[in-house]
């Protein structure tokens, strides 16, 4: 049954699992004026309007940037470092892209390879019966806008052609960025999905390490939810 | 407003108690008016110079397998180097494009020339001088990586926009 979004909001702040607007969550919910430190002006983005995110506001290495980067991964490739809560794209000479995201919380972090099989403007989000039944609050879908968890842009995760439930995707919560506070999707600042969205096409490999160097485990990732 | 913004803090605070007061936080936005430039995010790159484009706009445009033609976000990707390219008129552009598709060599070379020339005529669309721009195509070389699967074609399928220097051209 779906619910319109203000319902959605008050009915997630009344329960004490969510913050502001945000997916269930282990960031901790912030009061609302901290919150609101961490947003711009509203943006447009083809047609509906979000929080930009104040980047002042935000720690230097979690933003967007240039970093030197050896890897035997092809170019092209995104490789996740979980534990230090870096998305990494692989450019030539020895260099990568480098984004801040939050990962899973205790329990919820997977690893190994998957690849991205489909992606999504401004996406409807579908809580999993898993989170719905740890959450009974949640609505059943939420269409894509301003107070949806996955922001204006999703990335789905698949492995041999089977959908492994995660995404990299968008968030309301920007200060979960370089936190485990999700159930074990990649989150990112808006801007910078909007920004990743642009650079992987349809069969970008994807690749999830605990860290860099690390061996990779393609261990079956549970399917539990965003 | 202080004593509200307590309110609402113990009201989150007390979580279970608080259920359906009128003082909820709630961060719907009151201020309408949209802003034209968000800021983009990236860090670390002078404005204006080559590393701005790489970091901030992205010098690669993607194609579906045996297409030239511009999708919804290829169109977006040349829509911001466009901007880019219009506010800093001091760069001229060359497009090399590539292909790794079913059909011959002589098939790919002609994909990968349409790309780079797909490239070319939505950034003039756009209001970049022709005069800026050369376009060529170099067809099933320079694999990004060289693999059967979608994993490799699909990086190779694609337009790259080198930024030279129109000053020592």
């Amino acid at each position: 049954m779906p619910i319109n979004r203000r319902d959605f909001l008050l009915g997630a702040s009344s329960t004490g699992f969510a913050t502001i607007g945000g997916t269930p969550s282990g960031a901790a919910p912030l009061p609302p004026k901290q919150a609101a430190a961490f947003f711009g002006p509203i943006v447009e983005d083809n047609g509906i309007q979000f929080r930009s995110t104040m980047f002042a506001k935000i720690d230097t290495k979690w933003r967007r940037q240039f970093v030197p980067y050896t890897s035997i991964e092809p170019q092209g490739t995104v490789v996740i470092d979980a534990t230090n809560h870096f998305l990494y794209v692989i450019f030539e000479n020895q260099t990568a892209l480098r984004y801040g995201v939050g990962v899973g919380r205790d329990g919820f972090r997977w690893y190994g390879r998957a690849r991205i099989d489909r992606k999504q403007l401004w996406p409807r989000w579908v809580p999993p019966p898993e989170m719905r039944a740890r959450h009974p609050d949640l609505p059943e879908y939420m269409d894509g806008g301003m107070n949806n968890p996955l922001g204006p842009r999703a990335m789905y995760l698949f492995r041999q052609g089977k959908d492994l439930g995660y995404r990299i995707h968008g968030t309301v919560e920007p200060w979960s960025i370089g936190t485990n506070a999700s159930s074990g999707c990649i989150r990112m600042f808006n801007e910078d999905a909007i920004d990743l969205y642009q650079r992987c096409p349809i069969g970008t490999r994807v690749l999830v390490l605990k860290v860099l160097g690390a061996p990779v485990m393609n261990e079956p990732a549970e399917v539990d939810g965003q | 407003m202080n004593r509200f913004n307590r309110a609402a803090f113990l009201g989150m605070a007390l979580l279970l108690i608080a259920c359906s007061t009128s003082n909820k936080p709630d961060l719907t936005p009151t201020v309408p008016a949209p802003q034209a430039v968000p800021e983009t995010g990236g860090v670390g790159a002078v404005a204006g110079s080559e590393q701005d484009f790489m970091l901030n706009v992205g010098r690669r445009t993607f194609f579906a397998q045996g297409s030239a033609a511009v999708d919804d976000t290829a169109r977006v990707t040349i829509a911001k180097q466009a901007n880019w390219l219009n506010a800093n008129s001091q760069w001229q552009v060359k497009l090399q494009g590539f292909a790794d598709d079913p059909g011959s060599d002589a098939q790919q070379m002609s994909l990968s020339q349409k790309r780079a020339d797909a490239v070319r005529n939505e950034l003039i669309a756009q209001g970049v001088s022709a005069s800026r721009i050369r376009s060529k195509g170099y067809g099933h070389q320079r694999l990004v990586g060289d693999c059967a699967e979608i994993e490799c074609k699909a990086q190779n399928r694609r337009v790259i926009t080198n930024l030279q220097d129109g000053t020592q051209q």
